[in-house]
């Protein structure tokens, strides 16, 4: 610009750091995104419980500033410091999802009619491997009430199932046996709306938040956990 | 409220504020919890907000009623991430002019502040169509002697500025570089950038 006056009361003290910003972002973009998503669902849990920044400090015994800093999606956390979030907010952050026992959750479509005569509605397909596909009939909408006295049946007490009859959506009740030809597998649900897929040795925790009936995709569908054993 | 520098920093043609302390310190704004905005110049502060997870939530909690009401579907947690999104749109926008763009794409990118805001009206404006009206985040300059002087940024989810305080705030900010300035110039004007 053509301005002396400009010129003249233009600093020269430091350059501006704008541009550095996003460029610190993208070099270390790998563990930025993740203690952004950290952040968010800290700031998430902080709302829904109504506390606050200090409130969080005291629990986790660290300054506000730190928590300040925990909440600015820069910090590099450490497992300590994730562990005294967990335990502060009374939730898990970080699930560890074992390798190869991670359950890919595909569509859910109609049965077969053949698997309609056996009394299943619904099929969840699953893919353990891009090789393998595990497929869960379900009984949607098919549930009777008596069918829940039964706990060994089901899989869970029938308490929980008792429970889950508010707070499950009509779409997501259900139970189901996996036409899984080597390993016995099934599927059942507790009254936080996850569903339990039990295969041999091994159970996954599947969360099924929403799907779509029209094109059959399960949206919001999470792998939440695994469990040895 | 006052001018501390001029920076010149993004080409011959663009330059930016750092104000006093004080100028970016109002009572009960978000802007005040956050220990290290000193010393910084007005567009660290926007993409340092802009990228805080933090900072975004306190703003959007604040105005929760103007998100609500600009799309009632929208949760704080996914004005946020949206943000986050954008921000970095805007900076890689603003980045490309800055490093490789012409004059011309430098003058187009800035629009003129619309005449129904309050107390622009001496100024030549046109009516802009925004491209994305769903983003929020803008920048504010002062057009003067064919460069562009950024004076400030803000989230802006009312549509005009008189609405809310820190939109206010923007204003008298943009009045205050021009009177910082000195003399009257004809072709001074107020203009913003989105993306």
């Amino acid at each position: 610009m053509e301005n002396d006056k400009l010129k003249k009361i233009t600093s020269t003290e430091r350059p501006s750091g704008w541009m550095e910003l996003p460029a610190y972002k993208k070099e270390n973009r790998p563990w930025v995104d993740r203690s952004v998503k950290i952040s968010l669902r800290v700031l998430e849990i902080l709302d829904e419980k109504g506390m606050s920044q200090v409130d969080l400090a005291k629990l986790m015994g660290v300054t506000r500033q730190y928590v300040s800093r925990i909440l600015n999606g820069t910090e590099n956390f450490t497992l300590e410091t994730v562990a005294k979030l967990e335990d502060a907010l009374g939730v898990s952050l970080i699930e560890i999802i074992e390798q190869n026992t991670s359950v890919r959750v595909g569509k859910l479509k109609e049965s077969t009619p053949e698997e309609k005569r056996q009394g299943y509605w619904m099929t969840i397909v699953l893919a353990p491997s891009p090789a393998q596909q595990v497929y869960v009939p379900l009984k949607l909408k098919e549930f009777k009430y008596r069918d829940l006295h039964d706990p060994a049946a089901y899989g869970v007490p029938y308490e929980n199932f008792q429970q889950s009859e508010n707070l499950l959506h009509e779409e997501y009740k259900g139970y189901g046996t996996a036409f899984d030809a080597s390993t016995p597998t099934r599927l059942t649900a507790d009254e936080k709306n996850i569903f339990k897929l039990t295969s041999g040795t091994r159970t996954f925790a599947l969360a099924l938040s929403r799907w779509d009936k029209m094109t059959g995709e399960i949206n919001e569908a999470i792998t939440k956990q695994v469990f040895n054993g | 409220m006052q001018v501390r520098h001029i920076f010149e920093r993004i080409s011959a043609r663009l330059y930016v504020v750092v104000y006093e302390p004080e100028t970016n310190q109002t009572a009960g704004n978000i802007e005040d919890e956050d220990e290290d905005e000193e010393g910084k110049d007005e567009l660290e502060l926007a993409f340092s907000r802009w990228r805080n997870p933090g900072w975004l939530w306190k703003f959007y909690s604040k105005f929760r009623r103007d998100l609500q009401e600009e799309d009632p579907t929208i949760s704080v947690k996914n004005a946020v991430s949206r943000t986050l999104e954008e921000a970095d749109h805007f900076h890689a926008a603003l980045v490309r002019i800055a490093t490789r763009g012409t004059e011309d794409e430098l003058m187009k990118l800035f629009k003129p502040l619309h005449d129904r805001e309050e107390g622009q009206k001496a100024y030549e404006l046109q009516h802009i169509k925004v491209k994305q009206p769903r983003c929020w985040l803008r920048l504010y300059a002062l057009r003067y002697r064919g460069g562009f002087i950024i004076t400030g940024s803000a989230i802006k989810i009312t549509r005009k500025m008189n609405h809310r305080p820190h939109l206010k705030k923007e204003l008298d900010k943009l009045r205050m570089v021009q009177k910082f300035l000195g003399e009257e110039e004809s072709e001074k004007a107020f203009v913003y950038l989105e993306i």
